[in-house]
């Protein structure tokens, strides 16, 4: 997900960080005393940050970034470079990276972002200010490498501060700058291909300053010392050393609240007798953490494991009568598969509720939300929809539908399906009027629902060609009456929807009811993200309707809070940790480390979940300093060509989550537990570079569990639990 | 006049920190009050009952001679566009309340809601000019603090600044109608207004056709006409409620709503008419033009808005007023119901697939006859002058468009120029006025003209904020002792305009006092250091700006009309003197208060954080 970030060490990216905004990376002071007061993090009177009533110092920083070259300038032209720079600017970008939102378009050449802004001032037979056509003519003949550094060493004739001069360039468009390098990288992000570099917007950038200072304001007089005192003012004490422990602290707190306890919990382990008898099969997501924990109190006889989403199927989905394909696998993931549906889905069937743009009776749910009544009470969250019809075999042939089906089976270490039930459970959200919907869907789907993945893999797992497949080729035994049936926890609402109506009456009632009750708790315990211990609902039905009034009002931002305080990834076996309460906090892989002696199942589960796992847990540390690196309050989001949001009408677009979803996290790195001899996690981990980085530069934090105890990586070797906490 | 109470109450509920809940139950009654006092109007509108004396619909009370008429009368077309006004704000209302929650600063949207229902109802019911300006006033104040909703954004500042001066400048034209019309005139009722042209034998003359352009000026505005169709897209900086009351919603409309309150006047002059039409139709279209190159949904919609305003103001130049309300009606309501589900486009283009993207209809119409070249140049062009507004967005040095002020600037900004510039406007007023007038009336037409140049100075002056205030401290003197000269007695108005312009003063010293050696070439953030000198300096602001809740708006109404009775020339220096007052208190207090701080980084809400339930 940052895949160049990662390869430079974590604590020098927040040095880094530290320097262009000349401000912490790490939040605010007022933050780490509230953590102190809920006791996240234990800090002595002495170290204590100041509040900010007390602090009295009046910063440098007077802008977004710390960008001193541009505040010189500023001061000598006595106006705001920034401001007469950006407006033509982002309007222009805007227009050009617009996905079908604006009526019209630019002219877009094949040659790439540059040669489009060139050619539509020159055909332009009014000026574009500040532009002159006599220098176009000029710069038309020369290269956009050569044309930037010929206009840099107009602006500021010390090739010496070129360096620090591009970098303020990219800095004070930062959320334009990090989109088109992500899409110089990824063309294929943009449904409607759209080329670009960074070079070429530096180049329109400096284009555009150079012509206000030459043609209006006259270049600014800047001598060497001047530059030098200012430039010098970045080697200044860095906020983030001071605070670097606090981070340190807080996780360390996250870790001794869980990690002694999750020892015990291994080592007190001793296999039951009991049979299983239905089978649950559910995403890694954290927020199924809790349901199967709920799930698996109910009865014994129940087993859960938890795989990526996408459920190893990975396609784009067309909806019927639909251009757009929707990506239906993780984001690293590349296909060319696609599934068709048949005909449209019904309104209910998925949460696409949101109210239509262009569809008014949106201001009927401003008054009153309808909250549906079910027959049965005991199985109220729990509902039967008619499977979507789709067209999966045309996209996938049985040989490569049973090489899916093995892929999970194995990496989840659960080779002899002898249960008759087994639930293929995806999840999405339920959630209106909200730029962020993506943020809340499955992550392993890129965002959407994996409902439909669950149909696919469900509908190839009940074919008996398949089944044949899998016992002649894979050694995958199932059993002649187990049965796969697909559906899909909604995880605003905590509903879930099986997908095969005809079975609402056949299936075992005993199941269904403790299906229910599970999900009954999982709202119980999800009350206290809303209201305080002493003012919880105790009525199920009241508890009911005010998820179901979360999910489908327009006018709330808080639907749910996602992700929030994730730490924790545990790739393990489940049965063993099934006495143990994460709370919410992990993602939960299910893996069997003694049918995996030579680590290509491990292998294959670590490519898909450090990247995305670490992803989520970094775009909420990270989101969490807000209006620095996240994208500020939800409340003014302005939708910019449908592929960013911004505030205001030419801002620079926002990256990051907003506010209202990170409110409540914890700030840590994710804490990656996994059940494997130390040796094999190193070699497994060693041998793609890409992940490899992730642990040595620290952006996540490993851990094993093997031989009875649990050891920590530090860039020194394995560290014993009690040495490191 | 309970309706009055309300907004004020409002104001010193939000200036002394009353909480959240007690303020959103101040919303509900106004809007239940409100509510009733609509049934109440709809009841007499319909004739079922008379005007209740005790709601107190008509007053008059005298000040140094002139009448101020408190009115207020329904009629079917007002009432329907404010009931249709009074729904969304309902609307908006029931959707802020939740939206709202935790929110930073949500305290502010809710003391300034009351304010736009009051001013809204107010300009919608309101039958004397008095009450209208009133009305339109605060619902401008409510507006420039709603789009610096978050203060410590510089472009949002920015574009604040903009919309304070294009409002403050159209507002004359509202303030001299009421002037002429109603203090010099004697028009005392607009619903009066046939009976008034009617009488008067001067009304085909010059001063009809002043009045209707003045009440068009004032329209333009509000309503976003021509040459100021770009400031409701630069407005959409606030959170979506307050950007669909405004820029989709009621307010949007009640620049053209005047035109059709005041239609007897502005049909009655051919050249009004001709100029309405002219500038609605350049609205519609080049607002149309730039709506297609918008990327931004709620830039769209702005601009999409913006045409129908100018669409509306056809229909008011061509007497089909009947169409024209319902038009109101019919769009304020939609328009702002997109504005608020405006977040579903992405979910909504994410899943039911893109539009394909649709040339020019320019090529394929009429102009394909033309070599491809020239097609492309002409789309170009024309893609060139919307993306860059039809050149009237002013930039950041002054400028508007390919027209530039710099020198003006400079002109003004350095001494040695502006004593120049001082001695070639003596030279001007003295041997304009020796011929005209006696010399104490040139001395002081001399001084308020030096006042506001020196005012003029100030802001745009890049120095210390002492040394500039100062300066204006010096301006406002000359041009007090330059009013007094003219009149020739320290009357009534003066006096209360010296009483509270000291109190300004005072007040904003106080407020300033940390702060006076900072620069003015950038943005400071003060209000996250010190939020009670920040509100004092807001009181002091109001106080300058001569806004309808302080006093000081009826004590410049008067010295206006005392100025009239000298000069029409005085009471004009009068107005770009205040005008050019209530701008620099706004750049000040922009400059000093406003702006990012790292300290607005600090979310001071936090949420409520519960432990979760109890660790193994």
């Amino acid at each position: 997900m940052f895949p160049d970030l990662v390869a430079t060490p974590f604590w020098m990216a927040l040095e880094e960080l530290d320097l262009i905004y000349a401000w912490s990376s790490l939040l605010p002071d007022d933050y780490w005393r509230m953590f102190h007061e809920l006791n996240w993090v234990s800090i002595t009177p002495a170290a204590r940050p100041q509040s900010a009533k007390e602090d009295k110092s009046d910063p440098l920083i007077k802008e977004k970034g710390f960008r001193p070259i541009h505040q010189l300038v500023n001061q000598k032209i006595k106006t705001s470079l920034n401001e007469l720079t950006e407006p033509i600017l982002i309007r222009y970008l805007s227009a050009y990276f617009d996905q079908g939102f604006a009526y019209r378009s630019p002219t877009i050449k094949s040659e790439g972002l540059l040669a489009s802004f060139v050619h539509f001032i020159e055909e332009s037979l009014i000026p574009v200010k500040p532009f002159k056509k006599k220098h176009l003519q000029k710069w038309k003949l020369k290269s956009a490498e050569e044309l930037a550094q010929e206009l840099l060493y107009d602006i500021l004739p010390y090739p010496d501060y070129h360096h620090q001069y591009i970098r303020e360039i990219l800095i004070s468009l930062k959320g334009w700058s990090g989109m088109i390098k992500t899409a110089e990288a990824n063309p294929h992000l943009l449904p409607i291909p759209r080329k670009a570099n960074l070079l070429d917007f530096v180049t329109i950038r400096l284009m555009i300053e150079w012509s206000w200072l030459k043609n209006y304001l006259g270049f600014p007089q800047i001598t060497k010392e001047e530059l030098k005192t200012a430039v010098g003012a970045l080697q200044r004490d860095i906020p983030s050393r001071q605070k670097q422990h606090l981070l340190i602290d807080l996780e360390k707190n996250i870790q001794r609240r869980y990690l002694p306890s999750l020892k015990n919990c291994l080592n007190d382990y001793a296999p039951t007798t009991a049979q299983a008898e239905w089978s649950f099969v559910f995403c890694i997501d954290d927020r199924e953490c809790i349901l199967r924990r709920h799930l698996e109190n109910q009865d014994p006889r129940i087993q859960t494991f938890g795989t990526p989403g996408f459920f190893g199927f990975e396609f784009f989905l067309r909806r019927h009568d639909h251009e757009h394909l929707i990506k239906q696998c993780p984001d690293p993931v590349k296909t060319d598969k696609i599934i068709k549906l048949k005909q449209d889905l019904q309104q209910n069937t998925y949460p696409w509720t949101t109210p239509k743009w262009s569809n008014l009776s949106a201001l009927k749910s401003l008054f009153f939300i309808k909250t549906p009544k079910y027959k049965n009470t005991h199985l109220r969250l729990i509902r039967f929809e008619k499977a979507p019809p789709f067209d999966a075999r045309t996209a996938f042939s049985l040989e490569e539908a049973a090489l899916r089906i093995a892929q999970i089976f194995k990496s989840m270490g659960w080779s002899r399906i002898t249960t008759s039930l087994n639930f293929i459970i995806g999840h999405h959200a339920t959630t209106q009027n909200n730029p962020f919907f993506n943020a809340y869907g499955c992550g392993a789907c890129s965002g959407s629902s994996g409902a439909i993945n669950a149909c696919v893999f469900a509908y190839f797992a009940n074919d008996p060609e398949v089944r044949e497949l899998l016992i002649r080729e894979h050694s995958i035994a199932i059993s002649q009456e187990a049965m796969f049936i697909p559906g899909a926890h909604d995880t605003t609402l905590d509903t879930v929807t099986f997908y095969s109506e005809f079975l609402e009456h056949k299936l075992p009632l005993e199941v269904l009811s403790y299906l229910s009750r599970a999900l009954e708790q999982v709202q119980q315990e999800r009350q206290l993200d809303y209201f305080p211990p002493t003012q919880q609902y105790s009525d199920p039905e009241k508890l009911y309707k005010f998820f179901w009034k979360q999910g489908h009002a327009i006018f709330q931002v808080r639907p749910e809070y996602g992700h929030n305080s994730v730490a924790f990834c545990y790739i393990g076996d489940r049965e063993k940790v099934k006495s143990f309460s994460f709370e919410r906090k992990s993602f939960l892989q299910s893996y069997d480390c003694s049918s995996d002696p030579d680590g290509i199942q491990l292998e294959g589960i670590l490519k898909a979940a450090i990247p995305v796992c670490a992803g989520i847990s970094l775009d909420y540390f990270f989101s969490r300093q807000n209006l620095l690196l996240g994208a500020g309050t939800k409340l003014s989001l302005n939708i910019n060509g449908l592929f960013s949001i911004t505030n205001g009408v030419e801002e620079d677009i926002l990256p990051g989550l907003c506010y209202q979803m990170v409110e409540r996290h914890i700030p840590s790195r994710i804490n990656f537990i996994i059940e494997q001899n130390p040796e094999l996690i190193l070699e497994v981990l060693k041998r793609n570079e890409s992940l490899w980085n992730y642990v040595k530069n620290e952006w996540i934090i490993l851990w094993c569990y093997w031989e009875r105890d649990i050891k920590k990586w530090t860039n020194d070797g394995w560290v014993t639990l009690e040495d490191s906490l | 006049m309970i309706l009055l109470t309300l907004p004020l109450l409002s104001l010193v509920m939000f200036l002394f920190h009353w909480n959240y809940k007690a303020l959103l139950r101040l919303n509900l009654s106004a809007l239940v009050f409100s509510g009733a006092y609509l049934i109440t109007g709809g009841l007499i509108a319909s004739q079922v009952v008379p005007w209740p004396s005790w709601l107190g619909h008509h007053a008059e009370w005298q000040f140094e001679g002139d009448f101020y008429v408190w009115d207020q009368h329904w009629s079917p077309l007002e009432l329907a566009v404010a009931t249709s006004a009074y729904l969304v704000m309902l609307a908006s209302y029931i959707f802020s309340t939740r939206y709202f929650y935790l929110e930073k600063e949500a305290r502010k949207f809710f003391a300034l809601f009351p304010i736009i229902l009051f001013g809204i109802l107010t300009v919608t019911s309101g039958n004397s000019l008095d009450v209208v300006l009133i009305g339109w006033e605060n619902v401008g104040l409510a507006s420039i603090f709603l789009i610096s909703f978050y203060a410590f954004r510089t472009r949002a500042i920015r574009n604040t600044v903009r919309i304070f001066i294009i409002y403050k400048l159209c507002d004359i034209g509202l303030l001299l109608d009421s002037l002429f019309a109603h203090h010099e005139k004697g028009l005392h009722t607009i619903n009066g207004l046939p009976t008034w042209l009617s009488q008067n034998t001067w009304s085909s003359g010059n001063t009809i056709h002043f009045l209707a352009l003045m009440a068009i000026l004032a329209a333009c505005g509000k309503s976003a006409l021509f040459p100021f169709f770009n400031w409701p897209a630069r407005a959409m900086e606030g959170p979506t409620p307050s950007s669909a009351l405004f820029y989709g919603g009621p307010v949007l409309h009640l620049g053209v709503f005047l035109l059709i309150k005041l239609k007897d006047l502005i049909l009655i002059s051919d050249l009004a008419r001709w100029v309405l039409l002219s500038l609605g139709l350049l609205t519609f279209f080049s607002a149309r033009l730039v709506s297609h190159t918008q990327s931004t949904v709620k830039g769209h919609l702005a601009y999409k808005a913006v045409s129908h305003i100018g669409l509306i103001s056809i229909w008011v130049a061509l007497n089909w007023i009947k169409l024209a309300v319902l038009h109101i009606v019919m769009h304020m309501i939609y328009r702002s119901i997109r504005l608020i589900i405006s977040p579903s486009v992405a979910y909504e283009q994410a899943h039911e697939g893109l539009k394909i993207q649709k040339k020019h209809p320019l090529l394929e119409g009429p102009l394909t006859w033309l070599p491809e070249r020239w097609q492309s140049r002409i789309y170009n062009t024309l893609f060139a002058l919307s993306l860059q507004e039809f050149f009237l967005s002013p930039s950041e040095r002054g400028g508007i468009g390919v027209f530039d002020f710099t020198k003006i600037k400079r002109l003004l900004v350095t001494r040695s120029s502006f004593f120049l510039s001082f001695s070639g406007l003596l030279f001007i007023v003295l041997a304009f006025g020796f011929t005209n007038m006696n010399l104490p009336l040139t001395f002081g037409l001399l001084t308020m003209a030096a006042a506001s140049l020196l005012c003029l100075k100030a802001i745009f002056s890049y120095d210390t904020v002492k040394s500039s205030h100062l300066q204006q401290l010096v301006s406002t003197t000359l041009f007090v002792l330059g009013t007094w000269l003219s009149l020739g007695h320290l009357s009534l108005g003066l006096l209360s305009f010296c009483c509270l312009i000291a109190i300004a003063f005072f007040l904003s010293f106080w407020a300033l006092s940390p702060y006076f050696n900072y620069p003015l070439h950038t943005f400071h953030g003060a209000k996250y250091v010190g939020i009670n000198r920040y509100r004092v300096m807001v009181v002091s602001f109001l106080i300058a700006a001569g806004y309808p809740l302080t006093p000081m708006f009826i004590a410049e109404d008067s010295l206006y009309s005392e100025l009239l009775h000298v000069s029409i020339t005085h009471t004009l220096l009068a107005f770009t003197y205040l005008l050019l007052l209530a701008i620099y208190w706004m750049r000040l207090m922009v400059k000093v208060f406003w702006g990012f701080h790292y300290k607005a980084l600090i979310h001071p809400v936090f949420p409520p954080l519960y432990p979760s339930s109890k660790y193994k």
